[in-house]
């Protein structure tokens, strides 16, 4: 999607017919809105979300009006309030306008229209034509709920780096990177096969119905322990969001500070412990699944040179002299030492008897190369050993460690607890509590995820059953078909899900991380986690509290990020069913309001490349100086926002903005 | 690592019969044209897919 215009009419301080043309240059590709404080900046970001949505996040929503153009209503006049959006997408041209009627009746009372909208889009031979379904060619061009992405406000845009809200980043991710249409389709094709099943069980016999009625019974259950276990998650979630409060209100009293830091950073190494623990463990079940057998072989191997050295081909065979090495002599009839080894001579006899005495090298060979073997077997087996002493050692260790850091962590509480200072005392008394009850539910979550996968074993035990029971009806047999092929496409579907979605992450974590780099000064990494959180941490692999700002610029590259992605995957030569992706602006409202002077520069510098279309409305006073210099070379449109206002003006007492282009 | 998985996600795609990937595609298709709506109630989603299987499997 790219914005062409906006119209306003009579829309909220806008009085009249007020118009932006919006910079479609691929060079200049930004338009910078700027004006002072109160100028109709926030109205103007808020009036594409009305005009799209219907929503206007806004006081007073219901005065969309303006008050002047009211107050100049004669009676049983009307006017329309209204802004008009002009974008370009999939190919087409639209025009969007939603407005309501203002009327004012015959005995001076105003009466509001209900808000009404239409759209058209150009059709091939230039002709208009009216889109009746709107709703759903908007969310199809600009999904609503992604609409905070595209149309922020650089106020309240930090929101995204605070805990809780991984879920809202994970839905945009999701759906702008065409992994939530594989969702979709894994669950409404299980659904499908749900109902092929129904369909099995009405046409089979009494066998094939029980077995789906107990497969029925079987998933059921699951999907119940499947809501119980999201509730007792969501629970959690709640309880960390609470325990992080606490632990935040802890770092502010001067008391705790200390101790909480130091709690952080004994968690920190504990959670590194924790980490090495497990790859300890990892790896000796490696070496022992691989390597194992080798702590057997001793009996066999000693067993094995037994025989050999005892009654090996060494003494039985003559050695040093192989067969070939004779024949070639009696073929030759001359002995070594000169003699001719003449018919029924006992020299024949005896080279003949010396003959059969030696063997094939092969034999030799093998003899030799198993004995070799045999020491190899016996140095992999000391190594397997010397391995295994070594891993025991450092799992020892790291257990020592592990329970080290929770006793001090758990020190650290106690001290927290019997504080002199009753609010401190307090506040961890609760984090304890929060704690514990965090503990508790994940006990239960660890008896559901039990549950669900004893579940599980049954189920396929049953299906397995079901699979081999032998269907005498056509149609039977064809439900069954199509039940399978359901099956398989959804494990086709999940495998493909699962690759998907780590390639977004990836893709979407190095973008992440380059864009991070050029808007922040200080050398913090940032990571996408496993859960869709956006983390901060410092050169020590620390976790970072950020400032405002930094949260601003950590959540301004995410949206970069995923605007960029979204881009080049539409834009791929070669696409696929699975790829999304889109074109999207990006329109800000004071993006730079709680940056400093560097950062101001930095996001200036770089924010252009990160959409086809930039729309920057801003303040004059963060316009002008460092984002003036960097930015202007790019600014294809430049309007100003002129407010009247009504003190100074007396020719005009009336509150108004009026937008005015600046070449 | 992207292109280890994106090599993985090829090789799954080429073990699909052509049945299964016409199948596929059709229900992405079908998901596709009601990804947008803003309330799924009323769609014949389900039923969609039910037909594509049904039209590729019918012996």
């Amino acid at each position: 999607m790219l914005l062409k215009k906006i119209v306003l009419n009579n829309f909220r301080q806008y009085y009249g017919y007020q118009e932006l043309e919006f910079s479609q240059l691929q060079n200049k590709n930004v338009t910078v809105v700027h004006g002072e404080n109160g100028s109709g900046k926030t109205a103007l970001l808020h009036s594409f979300g009305w005009c799209l949505y219907g929503d206007l996040n806004l006081p007073n929503p219901e005065n969309i009006c303006n008050e002047h153009a009211l107050s100049n209503l004669q009676k049983d006049q009307s006017i329309e309030s209204y802004v008009e959006l002009h974008f370009e997408a999939f190919s087409k041209k639209y025009s969007l306008k939603r407005f309501i009627v203002v009327e004012r009746t015959n005995d001076d009372r105003i009466l509001y229209g209900e808000p009404q909208v239409s759209m058209q889009f150009i059709g091939h031979e230039g002709q208009s034509e009216r889109i009746e379904n709107y709703t759903e060619e908007i969310n199809r061009i600009l999904p609503k709920d992604l609409r905070t992405y595209f149309f922020f406000d650089g106020e309240r845009i930090d929101n995204l780096t605070k805990s809780g809200n991984n879920e809202d980043i994970e839905k945009a991710i999701k759906s702008m990177m065409g992994l939530e249409i594989l969702e979709r389709s894994i669950r409404h094709t299980d659904q499908a096969r749900k109902r092929f099943r129904e369909e099995l069980k009405e046409l089979g016999d009494a066998k094939t119905q029980e077995v789906y009625s107990e497969l029925e019974k079987l998933e059921q259950e699951r999907d119940t322990y499947i809501e119980k276990r999201q509730i007792k998650q969501d629970n959690i979630k709640v309880l960390d969001k609470q325990i992080e409060e606490r632990e935040i209100r802890l770092t502010q009293l001067e008391g705790a500070k200390k101790l909480q830091e130091l709690r952080e950073s004994k968690r920190e190494e504990l959670y590194q412990a924790e980490s090495r623990l497990k790859e300890i463990e990892k790896e000796l079940v490696n070496t022992m699944s691989k390597q194992g057998y080798l702590a057997f072989t001793s009996p066999i191997m000693e067993k094995a040179d037994e025989i050999l050295d005892s009654n090996g081909p060494e003494e039985q065979f003559v050695k040093g002299i192989t067969k070939d090495f004779i024949d070639k002599l009696i073929q030759d009839g001359k002995c070594i030492c000169g003699e001719e080894i003449k018919e029924d001579s006992i020299h024949l006899n005896h080279l003949q008897e010396l003959a059969q005495a030696t063997t094939s090298n092969q034999l030799i060979n093998t003899v030799n190369y198993f004995k070799q073997n045999g020491r190899t077997v016996e140095e992999r087996k000391e190594n397997l050993f010397k391995n295994l002493d070594r891993l025991k050692k450092a799992q020892s260790s790291e257990s020592t460690n592990i329970r080290l850091l929770n006793e001090k962590i758990q020190e650290i509480s106690t001290q927290l607890s019997e504080h002199t200072t009753e609010d401190i005392a307090a506040l961890e008394e609760r984090r304890k509590e929060l704690s514990n009850q965090k503990d508790k539910i994940n006990q239960d979550i660890g008896s559901i995820n039990g549950n669900i996968e004893r579940l599980d074993e049954e189920i396929v035990e049953l299906e397995n059953e079901q699979k081999k029971m032998e269907l005498k009806e056509t149609k039977s047999n064809l439900a069954q078909k199509r039940m399978q092929t359901c099956r398989n496409l959804i494990d086709v579907m999940e495998n493909i899900l699962e690759i998907r979605e780590t390639i977004v992450k990836e893709q979407l974590q190095d973008r992440i991380s380059k864009v991070y780099s050029q808007f922040l000064r200080k050398n913090y990494s940032i990571n996408l986690s496993e859960d869709y959180m956006l983390n901060v941490f410092n050169e020590k692999g620390n976790p970072v509290a950020m400032s405002q700002g930094e949260r601003q610029i950590t959540s301004l590259s995410f949206i970069g990020a995923i605007v960029d992605i979204a881009r080049e995957t539409f834009n791929k030569e070669t696409q696929n069913a699975f790829d999304e992706g889109g074109i999207y602006p990006l329109v800000m409202d004071s993006p730079f309001g709680a940056l400093d002077s560097d950062h101001r520069e930095r996001v200036a510098k770089g924010i252009y490349k990160l959409a086809d279309q930039v729309i920057v409305i801003v303040s004059t006073s963060q316009w002008e100086g460092e984002v003036e210099e960097q930015m202007k070379s790019l600014v294809g449109k430049e309007y100003k926002l002129e407010y009247n206002d009504p003190r100074y003006n007396k020719d005009k007492p009336y509150e108004y903005t009026n937008v005015k282009e600046v070449n | 690592m992207i292109e280890e998985k994106n090599e993985e996600f090829q090789a799954i795609l080429k073990g699909l019969s052509g049945e299964q990937t016409k199948i596929l595609k059709e229900i992405l298709e079908a998901e596709k044209s009601f990804l947008h709506r803003e309330n799924l109630q009323g769609t014949p989603i389900v039923s969609q897919i039910m037909d594509i299987v049904k039209e590729r499997v019918d012996e």
